[in-house]
Protein backbone atom coordinates (compact mmCIF):
# COMPACT_ATOMS: atom_id res chain seq x y z
CA UNK A 1 0.00 0.00 0.00
CA UNK A 2 1.34 3.02 -0.76
CA UNK A 3 1.15 5.63 2.83
CA UNK A 4 0.60 9.07 0.62
CA UNK A 5 -2.24 7.80 -1.47
CA UNK A 6 -3.80 6.29 1.62
CA UNK A 7 -3.35 9.75 3.63
CA UNK A 8 -4.80 11.37 0.67
CA UNK A 9 -7.72 9.13 0.10
CA UNK A 10 -8.36 9.74 4.00
CA UNK A 11 -8.77 13.60 3.17
CA UNK A 12 -11.52 12.88 0.81
CA UNK A 13 -13.26 10.87 2.89
CA UNK A 14 -12.94 12.87 5.67
CA UNK A 15 -14.15 16.05 3.28
CA UNK A 16 -17.09 13.57 2.66
CA UNK A 17 -17.96 13.27 6.22
CA UNK A 18 -17.73 16.81 6.91
CA UNK A 19 -20.45 17.24 3.82
CA UNK A 20 -22.61 14.88 5.40
CA UNK A 21 -22.06 16.76 8.92
CA UNK A 22 -23.21 20.24 6.95
CA UNK A 23 -26.28 18.34 5.78
CA UNK A 24 -25.15 16.70 1.93
CA UNK A 25 -26.51 13.78 2.49
CA UNK A 26 -24.85 10.45 3.60
CA UNK A 27 -20.43 9.57 4.18
CA UNK A 28 -21.44 6.86 0.66
CA UNK A 29 -18.35 4.75 2.47
CA UNK A 30 -19.43 1.95 -1.05
CA UNK A 31 -19.23 4.80 -3.48
CA UNK A 32 -16.25 6.40 -1.91
CA UNK A 33 -14.35 2.96 -2.28
CA UNK A 34 -15.46 2.38 -5.39
CA UNK A 35 -14.39 5.89 -6.87
CA UNK A 36 -10.70 4.91 -5.59
CA UNK A 37 -7.89 4.07 -7.77
CA UNK A 38 -6.16 1.82 -5.36
CA UNK A 39 -8.50 -0.39 -2.90
CA UNK A 40 -6.23 -0.88 -0.55
CA UNK A 41 -5.73 2.26 0.30
CA UNK A 42 -8.87 2.76 -0.09
CA UNK A 43 -9.97 0.43 2.91
CA UNK A 44 -6.57 1.80 5.16
CA UNK A 45 -8.14 5.58 4.75
CA UNK A 46 -11.45 3.92 6.29
CA UNK A 47 -9.41 2.46 8.92
CA UNK A 48 -7.60 5.69 9.14
CA UNK A 49 -10.43 8.24 9.63
CA UNK A 50 -11.67 5.27 11.82
CA UNK A 51 -14.93 5.97 14.04
CA UNK A 52 -14.93 9.51 12.64
CA UNK A 53 -16.49 8.34 9.43
CA UNK A 54 -19.67 7.84 11.72
CA UNK A 55 -20.02 11.46 13.25
CA UNK A 56 -23.28 12.23 10.81
CA UNK A 57 -24.40 9.06 12.73
CA UNK A 58 -23.32 10.16 16.17
CA UNK A 59 -24.27 13.96 15.49
CA UNK A 60 -27.00 13.77 13.22
CA UNK A 61 -29.34 10.54 14.12
CA UNK A 62 -28.87 9.18 10.29
CA UNK A 63 -28.75 5.55 10.11
CA UNK A 64 -26.20 3.16 8.55
CA UNK A 65 -26.54 1.31 5.34
CA UNK A 66 -25.56 -2.30 5.10
CA UNK A 67 -23.58 -1.59 2.47
CA UNK A 68 -21.17 1.60 4.54
CA UNK A 69 -21.18 -1.14 7.14
CA UNK A 70 -19.74 -3.84 5.35
CA UNK A 71 -17.19 -1.16 3.88
CA UNK A 72 -16.08 -0.75 7.22
CA UNK A 73 -16.22 -4.45 7.97
CA UNK A 74 -13.77 -5.25 5.21
CA UNK A 75 -11.54 -3.16 6.11
CA UNK A 76 -10.73 -5.01 9.60
CA UNK A 77 -10.59 -7.82 7.27
CA UNK A 78 -8.33 -6.79 5.08
CA UNK A 79 -5.92 -5.26 8.16
CA UNK A 80 -6.28 -7.54 11.04
CA UNK A 81 -5.80 -6.20 14.20
CA UNK A 82 -2.78 -6.63 15.88
CA UNK A 83 -3.29 -9.58 18.47
CA UNK A 84 -1.43 -8.17 20.81
CA UNK A 85 -0.14 -4.59 20.56
CA UNK A 86 3.59 -4.04 21.80
CA UNK A 87 5.23 -0.96 19.62
CA UNK A 88 3.13 2.52 21.11
CA UNK A 89 1.24 2.52 17.29
CA UNK A 90 0.23 -0.62 17.57
CA UNK A 91 -1.23 0.44 20.80
CA UNK A 92 -2.54 3.98 19.65
CA UNK A 93 -4.00 1.63 16.75
CA UNK A 94 -5.38 -0.67 18.83
CA UNK A 95 -7.83 2.19 20.75
CA UNK A 96 -8.41 4.11 17.48
CA UNK A 97 -10.03 0.55 16.41
CA UNK A 98 -12.02 -0.09 19.50
CA UNK A 99 -12.95 3.20 19.15
CA UNK A 100 -14.30 2.03 15.31
CA UNK A 101 -15.35 -1.20 15.96
CA UNK A 102 -17.68 -0.28 19.47
CA UNK A 103 -19.40 2.64 16.59
CA UNK A 104 -19.92 -0.01 14.39
CA UNK A 105 -21.52 -2.78 16.80
CA UNK A 106 -23.69 0.31 18.29
CA UNK A 107 -24.88 0.92 14.89
CA UNK A 108 -25.62 -1.95 13.52
CA UNK A 109 -26.89 -3.53 17.40
CA UNK A 110 -23.87 -6.12 17.31
CA UNK A 111 -22.18 -7.24 20.63
CA UNK A 112 -20.10 -4.67 21.98
CA UNK A 113 -16.31 -5.33 21.78
CA UNK A 114 -14.23 -5.49 24.51
CA UNK A 115 -11.51 -2.26 25.08
CA UNK A 116 -7.78 -3.13 24.79
CA UNK A 117 -5.47 -3.24 27.43
CA UNK A 118 -5.25 -0.48 30.33
CA UNK A 119 -5.37 3.40 29.08
CA UNK A 120 -2.33 3.66 31.05
CA UNK A 121 -0.04 1.64 28.25
CA UNK A 122 -1.00 3.74 25.70
CA UNK A 123 -1.00 6.94 27.09
CA UNK A 124 2.23 7.21 29.17
CA UNK A 125 2.63 8.82 32.31
CA UNK A 126 0.63 12.31 33.20
CA UNK A 127 3.75 13.12 34.59
CA UNK A 128 5.15 13.28 31.37
CA UNK A 129 2.38 15.68 30.07
CA UNK A 130 4.30 16.17 26.73
CA UNK A 131 4.54 12.79 25.47
CA UNK A 132 1.06 12.38 27.12
CA UNK A 133 -0.73 14.77 25.60
CA UNK A 134 0.71 14.06 22.13
CA UNK A 135 -0.93 10.17 22.43
CA UNK A 136 -3.98 11.87 23.39
CA UNK A 137 -4.06 13.75 20.31
CA UNK A 138 -3.43 10.72 18.08
CA UNK A 139 -6.87 9.08 19.32
CA UNK A 140 -8.55 12.08 18.63
CA UNK A 141 -11.12 9.48 16.87
CA UNK A 142 -11.86 8.31 20.76
CA UNK A 143 -13.52 11.58 21.28
CA UNK A 144 -16.60 12.00 19.68
CA UNK A 145 -20.01 13.89 21.28
CA UNK A 146 -21.40 11.14 23.67
CA UNK A 147 -18.14 9.21 23.97
CA UNK A 148 -17.12 7.24 26.61
CA UNK A 149 -14.79 4.51 27.86
CA UNK A 150 -11.57 4.27 29.68
CA UNK A 151 -9.72 6.92 27.33
CA UNK A 152 -12.09 9.20 28.07
CA UNK A 153 -12.31 8.65 31.53
CA UNK A 154 -8.52 9.08 31.83
CA UNK A 155 -8.14 12.20 29.11
CA UNK A 156 -11.09 14.22 31.56
CA UNK A 157 -9.34 13.30 34.64
CA UNK A 158 -6.45 15.42 33.61
CA UNK A 159 -7.70 18.74 32.41
CA UNK A 160 -4.43 20.28 33.30
CA UNK A 161 -2.58 18.13 31.49
CA UNK A 162 -4.20 18.49 28.64
CA UNK A 163 -4.66 21.77 28.37
CA UNK A 164 -1.02 22.27 28.51
CA UNK A 165 -0.73 19.74 25.78
CA UNK A 166 -2.75 21.97 23.36
CA UNK A 167 -1.17 25.27 24.35
CA UNK A 168 2.23 23.30 23.88
CA UNK A 169 1.13 22.68 20.00
CA UNK A 170 -0.39 25.80 19.44
CA UNK A 171 3.37 27.40 20.60
CA UNK A 172 5.01 24.90 18.55
CA UNK A 173 2.54 26.17 15.70
CA UNK A 174 1.68 22.49 15.28
CA UNK A 175 -1.89 22.82 14.47
CA UNK A 176 -2.57 19.02 13.75
CA UNK A 177 -1.55 18.16 17.18
CA UNK A 178 -3.13 21.28 18.63
CA UNK A 179 -6.72 20.84 16.77
CA UNK A 180 -6.97 17.09 17.76
CA UNK A 181 -6.20 18.49 21.28
CA UNK A 182 -8.76 20.95 21.16
CA UNK A 183 -11.21 17.97 20.04
CA UNK A 184 -9.83 16.74 23.31
CA UNK A 185 -10.84 20.18 25.35
CA UNK A 186 -14.05 20.48 23.95
CA UNK A 187 -14.99 17.23 24.62
CA UNK A 188 -13.49 17.54 28.78
CA UNK A 189 -15.58 20.96 28.58
CA UNK A 190 -19.08 19.34 27.26
CA UNK A 191 -18.70 16.83 30.28
CA UNK A 192 -18.40 19.87 32.50
CA UNK A 193 -14.80 19.56 33.81
CA UNK A 194 -13.67 22.64 34.56
CA UNK A 195 -10.83 23.66 32.28
CA UNK A 196 -7.85 26.33 32.54
CA UNK A 197 -8.67 27.86 29.21
CA UNK A 198 -11.36 28.95 28.01
CA UNK A 199 -12.58 26.16 25.04
CA UNK A 200 -14.26 28.55 22.68
CA UNK A 201 -12.01 30.87 22.41
CA UNK A 202 -9.42 27.89 21.65
CA UNK A 203 -11.87 26.56 18.98
CA UNK A 204 -11.47 29.46 17.33
CA UNK A 205 -8.11 30.32 17.90
CA UNK A 206 -7.26 27.14 15.89
CA UNK A 207 -9.51 27.54 13.59
CA UNK A 208 -8.10 30.82 12.41
CA UNK A 209 -4.53 28.58 12.03
CA UNK A 210 -5.24 24.88 10.71
CA UNK A 211 -5.19 25.64 6.58
CA UNK A 212 -7.55 23.88 4.55
CA UNK A 213 -6.86 19.74 5.56
CA UNK A 214 -10.20 18.23 5.84
CA UNK A 215 -9.36 15.99 8.78
CA UNK A 216 -8.40 18.97 10.73
CA UNK A 217 -11.37 20.58 9.56
CA UNK A 218 -12.82 17.63 10.88
CA UNK A 219 -11.77 18.06 14.37
CA UNK A 220 -12.80 21.62 14.65
CA UNK A 221 -16.15 20.71 13.46
CA UNK A 222 -16.46 17.98 15.88
CA UNK A 223 -15.07 20.43 18.50
CA UNK A 224 -17.60 23.36 17.13
CA UNK A 225 -20.48 21.00 18.06
CA UNK A 226 -19.30 19.76 21.55
CA UNK A 227 -18.54 23.10 22.55
CA UNK A 228 -22.30 24.60 20.90
CA UNK A 229 -20.52 27.01 19.01
CA UNK A 230 -21.88 27.85 15.35
CA UNK B 1 -22.59 -1.30 -7.53
CA UNK B 2 -20.21 -3.37 -5.86
CA UNK B 3 -19.62 -2.14 -2.87
CA UNK B 4 -16.29 -2.46 -3.06
CA UNK B 5 -14.12 -4.67 -5.23
CA UNK B 6 -15.08 -8.27 -5.36
CA UNK B 7 -11.59 -9.90 -4.89
CA UNK B 8 -10.76 -8.92 -1.54
CA UNK B 9 -7.25 -6.58 -1.71
CA UNK B 10 -4.70 -9.06 0.09
CA UNK B 11 -2.36 -6.59 2.50
CA UNK B 12 1.03 -7.45 4.03
CA UNK B 13 2.18 -7.11 7.92
CA UNK B 14 4.39 -3.93 6.66
CA UNK B 15 1.33 -2.70 4.73
CA UNK B 16 -0.23 -2.78 8.58
CA UNK B 17 2.57 -1.29 9.79
CA UNK B 18 2.54 1.67 7.46
CA UNK B 19 -1.21 1.82 8.56
CA UNK B 20 -0.49 2.48 12.15
CA UNK B 21 2.37 4.52 11.34
CA UNK B 22 -0.37 6.95 9.75
CA UNK B 23 -2.98 6.42 12.74
CA UNK B 24 -0.67 7.30 15.07
CA UNK B 25 1.08 10.53 13.32
CA UNK B 26 3.73 11.56 15.49
CA UNK B 27 3.80 15.68 16.00
CA UNK B 28 5.83 18.08 13.75
CA UNK B 29 9.58 18.76 14.44
CA UNK B 30 9.83 22.59 15.81
CA UNK B 31 10.15 24.51 12.85
CA UNK B 32 8.27 28.08 13.35
CA UNK B 33 8.97 28.78 17.08
CA UNK B 34 8.71 32.05 18.92
CA UNK B 35 11.30 33.93 18.63
CA UNK B 36 12.34 37.55 18.72
CA UNK B 37 11.96 38.36 15.07
CA UNK B 38 9.87 40.16 14.40
CA UNK B 39 9.97 42.09 17.55
CA UNK B 40 7.35 44.56 18.03
CA UNK B 41 9.88 46.23 20.69
CA UNK B 42 13.09 46.83 19.32
CA UNK B 43 16.66 46.42 21.28
CA UNK B 44 18.00 42.80 21.32
CA UNK B 45 18.30 39.70 24.05
CA UNK B 46 18.23 40.82 27.61
CA UNK B 47 17.06 44.49 26.55
CA UNK B 48 14.27 44.32 28.94
CA UNK B 49 16.53 43.28 32.30
CA UNK B 50 16.89 46.83 33.20
CA UNK B 51 14.22 47.84 30.64
CA UNK B 52 13.30 50.15 28.10
CA UNK B 53 13.96 53.38 30.02
CA UNK B 54 17.35 53.58 28.34
CA UNK B 55 16.28 52.87 25.16
CA UNK B 56 13.64 55.80 25.00
CA UNK B 57 15.36 58.23 27.21
CA UNK B 58 16.53 61.67 25.33
CA UNK B 59 19.63 61.50 22.80
CA UNK B 60 23.06 61.68 23.91
CA UNK B 61 22.60 63.53 27.24
CA UNK B 62 26.98 63.71 27.79
CA UNK B 63 27.44 64.11 31.82
CA UNK B 64 29.95 67.34 32.60
CA UNK B 65 33.12 66.39 34.33
CA UNK B 66 32.77 66.99 38.32
CA UNK C 1 16.37 18.03 45.98
CA UNK C 2 20.01 17.92 46.99
CA UNK C 3 20.69 17.32 43.56
CA UNK C 4 19.17 20.15 42.21
CA UNK C 5 20.37 22.13 45.02
CA UNK C 6 23.92 21.16 43.56
CA UNK C 7 22.88 21.97 39.65
CA UNK C 8 21.58 25.26 40.57
CA UNK C 9 24.48 25.80 43.16
CA UNK C 10 27.08 25.13 39.89
CA UNK C 11 25.06 27.24 37.28
CA UNK C 12 25.13 30.34 39.56
CA UNK C 13 28.96 30.05 40.87
CA UNK C 14 30.50 29.26 37.39
CA UNK C 15 28.32 32.26 35.83
CA UNK C 16 29.17 34.42 38.44
CA UNK C 17 32.74 33.58 38.51
CA UNK C 18 32.68 34.17 34.54
CA UNK C 19 30.81 37.54 35.10
CA UNK C 20 34.03 38.31 37.61
CA UNK C 21 36.51 36.99 35.45
CA UNK C 22 35.57 38.75 32.84
CA UNK C 23 34.14 42.14 34.22
CA UNK C 24 36.54 44.57 32.95
CA UNK C 25 35.50 43.70 29.33
CA UNK C 26 32.35 45.64 30.82
CA UNK C 27 33.82 49.03 31.97
CA UNK C 28 33.01 51.83 30.71
CA UNK C 29 35.55 52.14 27.62
CA UNK C 30 37.23 55.59 28.04
CA UNK C 31 35.33 56.74 31.33
CA UNK C 32 31.53 57.68 32.49
CA UNK C 33 32.25 60.98 32.09
CA UNK C 34 32.18 60.75 28.19
CA UNK C 35 30.26 57.48 27.76
CA UNK C 36 26.76 57.46 25.78
CA UNK C 37 24.83 56.14 28.25
CA UNK C 38 21.99 56.12 25.77
CA UNK C 39 23.82 53.84 23.83
CA UNK C 40 21.62 50.36 24.08
CA UNK C 41 24.87 48.85 22.83
CA UNK C 42 26.97 50.11 25.56
CA UNK C 43 28.28 49.39 29.21
CA UNK C 44 25.58 51.50 31.06
CA UNK C 45 22.69 48.89 31.18
CA UNK C 46 24.99 45.52 31.63
CA UNK C 47 26.75 47.35 34.48
CA UNK C 48 23.39 47.70 35.83
CA UNK C 49 22.42 44.23 35.41
CA UNK C 50 25.30 43.01 36.62
CA UNK C 51 24.93 45.15 39.99
CA UNK C 52 21.43 43.25 40.29
CA UNK C 53 22.90 39.88 40.13
CA UNK C 54 25.63 40.17 42.88
CA UNK C 55 23.07 42.23 44.86
CA UNK C 56 20.68 39.45 45.21
CA UNK C 57 23.85 37.00 45.63
CA UNK C 58 24.57 38.91 48.68
CA UNK C 59 20.93 39.52 49.70
CA UNK C 60 20.45 35.56 49.55
CA UNK C 61 23.58 34.75 51.83
CA UNK C 62 23.84 31.23 50.13
CA UNK C 63 26.89 31.55 47.98
CA UNK C 64 29.73 29.76 49.39
CA UNK C 65 32.33 32.45 50.76
CA UNK C 66 34.22 32.73 47.02
CA UNK C 67 30.72 33.46 45.70
CA UNK C 68 30.10 36.26 48.07
CA UNK C 69 33.27 37.33 47.68
CA UNK C 70 33.12 37.89 43.75
CA UNK C 71 29.85 39.22 44.21
CA UNK C 72 30.74 41.80 46.38
CA UNK C 73 33.72 42.87 44.38
CA UNK C 74 31.39 42.94 41.19
CA UNK C 75 29.22 45.28 43.32
CA UNK C 76 32.15 47.57 44.04
CA UNK C 77 33.08 47.46 40.53
CA UNK C 78 29.79 48.61 38.88
CA UNK C 79 29.63 51.49 41.94
CA UNK C 80 33.47 52.39 41.13
CA UNK C 81 32.42 52.58 36.89
CA UNK C 82 29.22 54.55 38.16
CA UNK C 83 31.80 56.63 40.49
CA UNK C 84 30.60 55.83 43.28
CA UNK C 85 27.26 56.89 42.36
CA UNK C 86 28.03 60.31 40.55
CA UNK C 87 27.25 60.04 37.63
CA UNK C 88 23.55 58.67 38.77
CA UNK C 89 23.13 61.73 40.60
CA UNK C 90 24.26 63.98 37.89
CA UNK C 91 22.11 62.17 35.29
CA UNK C 92 19.13 61.93 37.32
CA UNK C 93 19.15 65.54 38.57
CA UNK C 94 19.38 66.86 34.84
CA UNK C 95 17.09 64.54 33.33
CA UNK C 96 14.33 63.80 36.17
CA UNK C 97 11.93 61.88 34.53
CA UNK C 98 14.17 59.42 33.46
CA UNK C 99 14.34 56.44 35.85
CA UNK C 100 17.18 54.18 35.31
CA UNK C 101 19.14 56.32 37.88
CA UNK C 102 16.86 54.94 40.81
CA UNK C 103 16.83 51.62 39.34
CA UNK C 104 20.58 51.00 38.76
CA UNK C 105 20.86 52.78 42.25
CA UNK C 106 18.09 50.44 44.27
CA UNK C 107 20.36 47.70 43.57
CA UNK C 108 23.69 49.33 45.06
CA UNK C 109 21.57 50.58 47.99
CA UNK C 110 20.60 47.05 48.82
CA UNK C 111 24.38 46.43 48.79
CA UNK C 112 25.05 48.99 51.49
CA UNK C 113 26.48 51.42 48.43
CA UNK C 114 24.57 54.62 49.23
CA UNK C 115 24.69 58.10 47.93
CA UNK C 116 23.15 61.03 49.80
CA UNK C 117 22.62 64.24 46.96
CA UNK C 118 20.73 61.39 44.76
CA UNK C 119 18.41 59.78 47.94
CA UNK C 120 17.63 63.62 48.14
CA UNK C 121 17.22 63.89 44.48
CA UNK C 122 14.93 60.77 44.31
CA UNK C 123 12.78 61.60 47.19
CA UNK C 124 12.28 65.07 45.35
CA UNK C 125 11.54 63.55 41.84
CA UNK C 126 8.96 61.30 43.53
CA UNK C 127 7.53 63.97 45.43
CA UNK C 128 7.35 65.66 41.92
CA UNK C 129 6.14 62.63 40.36
CA UNK C 130 8.76 63.40 38.05
CA UNK C 131 8.69 60.13 35.87
CA UNK C 132 8.22 59.55 32.25
CA UNK C 133 5.38 57.50 30.63
CA UNK C 134 6.19 53.65 30.98
CA UNK C 135 4.94 49.92 29.90
CA UNK C 136 3.23 48.73 32.58
CA UNK C 137 5.72 45.45 33.88
CA UNK C 138 8.05 48.76 33.07
CA UNK C 139 6.33 50.50 35.82
CA UNK C 140 6.46 48.50 38.08
CA UNK C 141 10.15 47.96 38.40
CA UNK C 142 10.01 51.56 39.02
CA UNK C 143 8.05 50.87 41.80
CA UNK C 144 9.91 48.01 43.09
CA UNK C 145 13.23 50.48 42.71
CA UNK C 146 11.39 52.76 45.12
CA UNK C 147 10.67 50.40 47.34
CA UNK C 148 14.41 48.67 47.68
CA UNK C 149 15.37 52.17 48.01
CA UNK C 150 13.22 53.27 50.91
CA UNK C 151 11.40 55.86 49.08
CA UNK C 152 7.73 56.39 50.43
CA UNK C 153 4.88 56.54 47.51
CA UNK C 154 1.71 55.62 47.37
CA UNK C 155 2.19 52.50 44.91
CA UNK C 156 -0.49 50.01 44.34
CA UNK C 157 1.67 47.10 43.33
CA UNK C 158 -1.59 44.81 42.61
CA UNK C 159 -3.28 47.54 40.69
CA UNK C 160 -0.16 48.10 38.39
CA UNK C 161 -0.15 44.25 38.09
CA UNK C 162 -3.43 44.21 36.96
CA UNK C 163 -2.26 46.30 34.02
CA UNK C 164 0.35 43.92 32.44
CA UNK C 165 0.15 41.48 30.50
CA UNK C 166 0.57 38.88 32.98
CA UNK C 167 -1.84 40.91 35.31
CA UNK C 168 -4.70 40.29 32.68
CA UNK C 169 -4.56 36.43 32.75
CA UNK C 170 -4.85 36.29 28.76
CA UNK C 171 -5.37 32.32 27.13
CA UNK C 172 -1.90 31.75 27.42
CA UNK C 173 -1.20 31.24 24.01
CA UNK C 174 -1.43 34.66 23.50
CA UNK C 175 2.72 35.16 24.52
CA UNK C 176 5.39 35.82 22.17
CA UNK C 177 8.95 36.40 22.98
CA UNK C 178 9.25 39.65 23.62
CA UNK C 179 6.03 39.30 25.93
CA UNK C 180 7.50 36.52 27.71
CA UNK C 181 10.09 39.00 28.70
CA UNK C 182 7.62 41.29 29.67
CA UNK C 183 5.52 38.39 32.04
CA UNK C 184 8.63 37.45 33.76
CA UNK C 185 9.74 41.26 34.76
CA UNK C 186 6.16 41.63 36.40
CA UNK C 187 7.06 38.75 38.71
CA UNK C 188 10.01 39.58 39.50
CA UNK C 189 8.98 43.26 40.49
CA UNK C 190 5.71 42.44 42.22
CA UNK C 191 7.85 39.71 43.89
CA UNK C 192 11.17 41.87 44.54
CA UNK C 193 13.08 39.04 42.80
CA UNK C 194 11.50 36.38 45.17
CA UNK C 195 11.79 37.93 48.51
CA UNK C 196 7.84 38.66 48.51
CA UNK C 197 6.26 35.53 46.78
CA UNK C 198 3.03 36.24 48.70
CA UNK C 199 2.43 39.53 46.83
CA UNK C 200 1.16 37.35 44.07
CA UNK C 201 -2.55 37.20 43.91
CA UNK C 202 -3.60 33.45 44.14
CA UNK C 203 -4.97 33.41 40.09
CA UNK C 204 -1.70 34.77 38.82
CA UNK C 205 0.01 32.10 41.13
CA UNK C 206 -2.38 29.46 39.69
CA UNK C 207 -1.72 30.36 35.99
CA UNK C 208 2.01 30.46 36.65
CA UNK C 209 1.63 26.79 38.07
CA UNK C 210 -0.22 25.96 35.13
CA UNK C 211 1.98 27.48 32.33
CA UNK C 212 5.14 27.89 32.73
CA UNK C 213 6.34 24.27 32.29
CA UNK C 214 4.91 24.12 29.08
CA UNK C 215 6.63 27.82 28.26
CA UNK C 216 9.73 26.46 29.82
CA UNK C 217 9.20 23.24 27.41
CA UNK C 218 8.50 25.08 24.43
CA UNK C 219 11.80 28.23 24.75
CA UNK C 220 13.81 25.13 25.99
CA UNK C 221 13.12 23.36 22.34
CA UNK C 222 14.02 26.58 20.90
CA UNK C 223 17.14 26.64 22.37
CA UNK C 224 16.61 29.95 23.72
CA UNK C 225 18.48 29.73 27.07
CA UNK C 226 18.47 33.03 28.34
CA UNK C 227 14.47 33.08 28.33
CA UNK C 228 14.79 29.76 30.05
CA UNK C 229 16.81 30.97 32.83
CA UNK C 230 13.90 34.28 33.21
CA UNK C 231 11.30 31.71 33.14
CA UNK C 232 13.35 29.43 36.03
CA UNK C 233 13.47 32.44 37.94
CA UNK C 234 9.69 32.77 37.91
CA UNK C 235 9.52 29.55 38.90
CA UNK C 236 11.85 30.37 41.91
CA UNK C 237 9.24 33.52 42.49
CA UNK C 238 6.38 31.41 43.27
CA UNK C 239 4.70 30.91 46.97
CA UNK C 240 5.55 26.95 46.32
CA UNK C 241 8.67 27.23 44.12
CA UNK C 242 8.87 25.28 41.39
CA UNK C 243 12.12 23.64 40.78
CA UNK C 244 12.45 21.06 38.61
CA UNK C 245 15.28 18.57 37.79
CA UNK C 246 14.86 18.31 34.72
CA UNK C 247 14.63 21.63 33.57
CA UNK C 248 17.89 22.70 35.66
CA UNK C 249 19.63 19.59 34.17
CA UNK C 250 19.00 21.14 30.79
CA UNK C 251 19.70 24.46 31.59
CA UNK C 252 23.26 23.41 32.88
CA UNK C 253 23.87 21.12 30.02
CA UNK C 254 23.71 24.39 27.73
CA UNK C 255 27.10 25.91 30.42
CA UNK C 256 29.99 25.78 28.77
CA UNK C 257 33.30 24.97 31.04
CA UNK C 258 33.88 28.50 31.78
CA UNK C 259 31.14 29.19 33.07
CA UNK C 260 29.28 31.07 30.00
CA UNK C 261 26.18 30.28 29.49
CA UNK C 262 24.77 30.82 25.75
CA UNK C 263 21.87 33.56 25.67
CA UNK C 264 20.63 30.35 22.66
CA UNK C 265 21.93 27.35 20.70
CA UNK C 266 23.20 29.93 17.78
CA UNK C 267 27.42 29.41 17.78
CA UNK C 268 29.61 31.08 20.31
CA UNK C 269 32.10 33.18 18.86
CA UNK C 270 35.82 32.35 20.01
CA UNK C 271 36.61 36.22 20.09
CA UNK C 272 36.80 37.15 23.80
CA UNK C 273 35.28 40.37 23.73
CA UNK C 274 32.38 39.42 21.49
CA UNK C 275 31.67 36.21 23.75
CA UNK C 276 31.29 38.73 26.43
CA UNK C 277 29.04 40.52 24.91
CA UNK C 278 27.02 38.44 23.48
CA UNK C 279 26.22 36.44 26.12
CA UNK C 280 26.67 38.85 29.58
CA UNK C 281 23.16 39.01 30.19
CA UNK C 282 22.49 35.10 30.23
CA UNK C 283 24.81 34.91 32.65
CA UNK C 284 23.65 37.52 34.87
CA UNK C 285 20.26 35.34 34.55
CA UNK C 286 22.13 32.31 35.29
CA UNK C 287 23.41 33.66 38.43
CA UNK C 288 20.38 35.04 39.37
CA UNK C 289 18.24 31.80 38.89
CA UNK C 290 20.50 29.45 40.55
CA UNK C 291 21.15 31.76 43.47
CA UNK C 292 16.84 32.54 44.03
CA UNK C 293 16.33 28.25 43.33
CA UNK C 294 19.25 27.07 46.12
CA UNK C 295 17.37 30.10 48.31
CA UNK C 296 14.29 28.78 48.18
CA UNK C 297 15.20 25.36 48.39
CA UNK C 298 17.22 25.85 51.49
CA UNK C 299 14.47 27.86 52.75
CA UNK C 300 15.82 30.83 52.42
CA UNK C 301 14.61 34.45 52.46
CA UNK C 302 12.67 34.81 49.61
Amino acid sequence: MDASSCARDAAALADRVLGALRGSGGVGLADFLASRADPTAGLGAVRLVGADIFLPHVVLNRPLTAQDAEVVAASFEVFPQATEPVAPEQRVMAWHDWSTARLLATLTGDAAVAAPDDPAAVLGSVEKWARWSVAVAQLSSLAHPGATGPVVDAVAAQPQALCRGVLRAALRRDFVIASRLTRWVALTHAMGVRLPVNPVVLVDHVALRVGSEPRQLLDLAVARHLVGAP
Amino acid sequence: MSVYTPVRPVTTPADLAQLSKLVAEPESTLADPPLSTPNAAGGGVGALLLGLGLLLSPPTPKEPRR
Amino acid sequence: MTSLVHTAHDVAARALGWLHTNRDLGAFEDDAATTDLNDPEGAYKPLCELALASSLVLREGVAGTNEQRAARALVGFTWQQLREGDLLYERQLRHALLTDPLETYAHHARSGLRHEALEQTLVQCAVEDSMTELLPNRRLAVANAHRIVGIHRDDDFTAMLRQTWLGRIPQPWALDWYTAYYMTHTVFHVTDWGAKPGDLPPDVVEYLENWLPVWIDVWAEAGQWDLLGELLIVSACLPEPRCDLAEWELFASAQHADGLLPRDDRPVVDDTEQRYHDHKHTAVVATIAGTLAMSRLLGGQA
